[in-house]
């Protein structure tokens, strides 16, 4: 009887079991459950505005989203933030990845496979994406993140500050095709001003720490930090040489660019000119002084345009991976991919349209042009590589070794290969 | 012990805090120390004394410790001597000395980060300190990125950061001592500096023994002014274990190496009091 | 209490005149240069314009008043909402870790109970123990139990960790020195142990208990390491952790708004301070390390 008696509970509590856990995802889609977060480095209120505006608008088609929540990182630690969170077991839903972490992310697996969503969505257009943009997300039969924000570096210039130093424009040079790092470092010591705190050239986003951004300036010289296989170090090579002999010559023989620790700021009208991604260039509309933009100069070895890419991505760990999919899916297909075209360049072909481009931007059309259409389709985007967080400290503490004015540049190239070889392999 | 139940129990909560935030960790970060964990690849084995074999053939790592040792070796002793030195000023009898007290006391107050964030600006290369320097007609340095100025800076920092703290357990030391002593060696014609060295010292050396202790314990938890002054660098001159465990740890995600690393600094810590408590006897007058 | 003499200062101090006063406010004054100019220069600059903060010749008193710095500190940050976690987190640490270390410094100073002194070393060793040491397996044992990115690890570690052996230290420094006789008087009239505690020994604590408690709210309100560690999202963070990242889309410092956080974050600090200085410094000498 007790056995019977045992047995009937045992069952009873197993179908209830059952039936709970059957309830289970039928309840996660029941109205307003889901809140989908997503971390992002920006804090610009337009950048948020457009966001919570595409969010809204999804909510209205989308009754089981409760909310979408946009979460402002500070940007200088914004990768070491969301991979806290994530080892922490409370990964963000949807995520903002930067170009040189998108390797390293897909290695451990935290980035989830959103081809199905786009292709499974009538009118999203994957193949409009140009496919150079997309090279770190993709993999066979896989699409790991949308590159939101494909942003080609540039020099931006003071034109006054220029042309009071009587040194010639960067706009003229590069029409008579004379615009080489060369020249451009001239132009540079001729603005660049001790007493006055004036500077030629500063590069805010290096600050002598995101050594990666320095591509810009050794992919002219025909350099790289690594071959193409991510397995041998390629700091110690001549071109890496003559790159970095050049900027440290910028730094300490013509002190046209901002040492170490010292603060300068392009905004502020004194100095000549800013090696800038545009998707960070925004706040020049409202400069009271006359400025302008060229691309990269060209090296001694390449004419090299190199891209800064951010990539929206959706987390493996995220509870809620279905709807971040297609919420992601949704926030990036062909229409709403149009609205970011005011703060960020786009890399969906209609998109990078001059005339698009120019009635969105800051830019002009012959600006958007050379800067944007030509810039994505000419240039390269920024280092990466799967073990970035175990190399980056290593590459920029010996870096470090670069940054004085008795540098020994091959020797401390040198050394930068010697530590970091044994990972890369 | 008819009390002893009342006294555990009274004890217990920070007993039991002692066991699972203190001793608790110890354990398993030894235990930790023979895995691979690296929670964002999802990585996790038993690897056996890998991580120290690692440890040993990483140039970093002794680069790190060779740094760690410098930072408490400046540290130390120059907390200490300013901490008495001011003490022993601020003992004497005249107006405004509780003023001045609390001026030096007032950074203990404020939050290393806050005091490290303005000092940062205070040493940039185009910040005041410079400035000021410059105004006196010399040339200043580039603080934070000129070897050997950055340890120097990062030390001394924190030097003025907690130095107030040490000044007053001196202070508290120093009125302790019985006025008679000093006038007895008075009637037999000893001057201050031989009073101080005969009398003082002897009688607050349990204090420094104590100071010393904490001061140094201390020294290897320097974290903040690191991160936010220099961040290791240049080069990896002002990297020390403690800042390179988070590094390893928090950044990098490799956790059971840094689980290696931090075994290696409770050693060094470890060892340190020991030896102090041992060696006490030949300098240490009094028991505490 | 050991005996103090009145006359302590009287004869080394009394020769202090002329010259050697004039020598002692110099020197003293030169050195609170590194202790009061941070302070200084963190407050004016914070009012600042960004082009004026470095910019020569250097200003002692703003050229400019940006009052706006301080707006912006609000409008970057939810800076209200991480103020009131850092208030309200370091109001629990300094209650629970009152109550707990004064608690054991009075057991571990009064009451003769088993391995008395041989836990008290033990525990000692908690003072010495490097925060990096431990914070690894709590970080594993918070996240396996969901609690990282949660106020427990930033409140439980200050409250129940080395911390409170700091306090029940210095609060056993204290009652080690307290009169017995009324003690043993109330033994006598037949009241517990505890209440002992609670009726003779607690009411006459009170300037002990005041230091500690501030050490403790000091402890929590400037830590760094843990709150960094556990606390990933904006709405979480305490001030420590948002100091630092008062940054521009190109992840440098915004020096003026910068300044005017952290001034937000060490003024009413810094008023309370100077408002009970003699006390508190009082205080500390009297719980603190006597010789």
């Amino acid at each position: 009887m007790k056995v019977k008696y045992l047995k009937m509970i045992a069952t009873g509590s197993a179908i209830a079991l059952i039936a709970f856990i059957g309830i289970q995802p039928a309840k996660a889609a029941a109205k307003g459950s889901i809140t989908l977060r997503m971390t992002m480095w920006s804090s610009n209120a337009n950048h948020l505005a457009l966001f919570k505006g595409l969010a809204d608008e999804y909510k209205k088609t989308h009754p089981e989203i409760a909310d979408i929540k946009f979460e402002s990182l500070d940007f200088a630690t914004y990768t070491q933030t969301l991979t806290t969170q994530i080892a922490g077991g409370k990964a963000p839903d949807l995520a903002w990845i930067l170009e040189k972490d998108a390797q390293q992310f897909r290695k451990n697996n935290l980035l989830l496979n959103v081809l199905p969503q786009m292709q499974a969505t009538p009118g999203y257009k994957v193949e409009e994406i140009a496919s150079g943009s997309l090279g770190l997300w993709r993999a066979p039969r896989s699409v790991y993140g949308y590159p939101f924000s494909t942003s080609p570096f540039a020099i931006f210039y003071n034109a006054d500050l220029i042309k009071a130093a009587g040194a010639e424009d960067p706009e003229t040079l590069r029409a008579k095709g004379e615009w080489t790092w060369a020249n451009a470092a001239k132009v540079a010591k001729a603005v660049a001003d001790y007493e006055k705190g004036n500077y030629g050239l500063n590069y805010p986003t290096f600050n002598y720490t995101t050594w990666n951004g320095l591509a810009s300036i050794w992919r002219g010289f025909g350099a790289e930090a690594w071959d193409k296989t991510g397995k041998k170090c390629t700091f110690n090579s001549k071109q890496m040489n003559n790159a970095m002999e050049f900027f440290h010559g910028m730094i300490y023989k013509d002190k046209s660019f901002p040492a170490p620790g010292v603060s300068s700021d392009f905004f502020a009208g004194n100095v000549g000119m800013s090696l800038i991604q545009l998707s960070r260039a925004a706040n020049l509309a409202t400069m009271k002084w006359k400025w302008g933009v060229v691309p990269l100069p060209k090296g001694p070895v390449a004419d090299a345009q190199v891209i800064g890419q951010a990539g929206m991505a959706v987390l493996s760990k995220s509870k809620n991976r279905k709807a971040a999919a297609d919420f992601l899916v949704f926030a990036t297909n062909p229409e709403n991919a149009a609205k970011y075209v005011a703060f960020f360049p786009q890399s969906r072909t209609p998109l990078m349209d001059p005339k698009v481009i120019a009635a969105a931007s800051i830019l002009n059309e012959t600006q958007a042009k050379m800067i944007v259409a030509d810039g994505i389709s000419k240039g390269k985007i920024l280092t990466s590589h799967p073990k970035l967080s175990s190399i980056e400290l290593t590459v920029k503490s010996t870096l470090d070794g670069l940054w004085k004015a008795d540098a020994n540049v091959s020797e401390t190239l040198n050394q930068v290969c010697t530590k970091i070889q044994p990972s890369l392999r | 012990m008819r009390h002893w139940r009342t006294g555990l129990f009274m004890a217990a909560p920070v007993l039991l805090g002692f066991i699972f935030l203190v001793l608790y960790p110890v354990v398993s970060v030894i235990r930790d120390s023979f895995t691979s964990y690296n929670p964002l690849s999802g990585e996790a084995a038993f690897i056996g004394v890998d991580n120290y074999t690692r440890l040993i053939q990483d140039e970093t790592a002794l680069e790190v410790a060779k740094n760690t040792l410098i930072f408490a070796a400046i540290l130390v002793p120059v907390n200490m001597a300013l901490a008495l030195f001011l003490a022993v000023l601020l003992n004497l009898h005249f107006k405004g000395r509780t003023t001045f007290r609390a001026i030096f006391f007032s950074p203990v107050i404020v939050s290393t980060v806050a005091w490290t964030i303005v000092w940062k600006y205070i040493l940039q290369d185009d910040g005041p300190l410079n400035y000021f320097i410059g105004l006196s007609g010399l040339e200043g340095n580039n603080w934070l990125r000129e070897n050997p100025w950055p340890m120097i800076s990062v030390v001394m920092v924190q030097v003025f950061k907690n130095l107030g703290m040490n000044m007053i357990f001196f202070l508290a030391a120093l009125q302790g001592v019985p006025e008679e002593m000093y006038e007895s060696s008075e009637i037999d014609g000893a001057n201050r500096w031989q009073q101080f060295k005969k009398i003082t010292l002897p009688f607050i050396s349990p204090t420094i023994l104590l100071v010393a202790i904490l001061t140094i314990a201390g020294a290897f938890q320097v974290f903040a002014q690191v991160l936010l002054l220099t961040g290791g660098g240049p080069g990896l001159s002002t990297t020390v274990l403690s800042y390179y465990i988070f590094v390893n740890a928090f950044q990098i995600f490799d956790l059971g190496y840094a689980s290696a690393l931090a075994v290696c600094l409770f050693i060094f810590v470890m060892g340190l009091t020991i030896a102090q408590w041992q060696i006490r006897t030949r300098w240490v007058f009094r028991e505490v | 209490m050991r005996s103090k003499g009145k006359k302590r200062h009287i004869r080394r101090n009394s020769k202090l005149t002329g010259w050697r006063l004039f020598g002692l406010y110099s020197l003293l004054l030169v050195m609170t240069i590194p202790f009061l100019f941070p302070t200084w220069w963190m407050f004016t600059a914070s009012l600042k314009p960004i082009e004026e903060v470095f910019s020569f010749p250097e200003s002692l008193i703003p050229n400019d008043f940006q009052i706006s710095n301080y707006a912006e500190v609000f409008r970057l940050q939810p800076f209200l909402r991480q103020y009131w976690n850092s208030m309200s987190i370091a109001l629990v640490v300094t209650l629970i870790s009152v109550t707990i270390s004064t608690m054991g410094g009075y057991a571990f100073a009064r009451i003769n109970f088993k391995w008395r002194s041989k836990l008290f070393i033990i525990l000692l060793s908690a003072l010495l123990m490097p925060a990096e040491v431990t914070l690894i397996p709590i970080f594993r044992l918070m996240v396996n139990t969901g609690l990282s990115d949660t106020f427990f690890p930033i409140i439980l570690i200050p409250a129940f960790g080395a911390h409170a052996v700091v306090g029940l230290f210095l609060m056993r420094q204290f009652f080690l020195d307290f009169p017995t006789e009324l003690e043993e008087a109330a033994e006598i009239d037949g009241l517990s142990r505890f209440r002992i505690f609670t009726k003779i020994a607690l009411p006459l604590a009170g300037p002990a208990i005041a230091s500690l408690a501030i050490l403790s709210f000091l402890y929590s309100w400037n830590l760094f390491l843990e709150p960094l560690v556990f606390l990933t999202e904006p709405n979480k963070y305490t001030l420590p952790v948002v100091l630092p990242q008062f940054t521009d889309t190109y992840g440098a410092p915004i020096f003026n708004v910068q300044l005017a956080a952290t001034s937000l974050s060490v003024i009413p600090v810094m008023i309370v301070f100077v408002m009970a200085q003699r006390h508190f410094i009082r205080g500390i000498t009297m719980t603190g390390l006597k010789g």
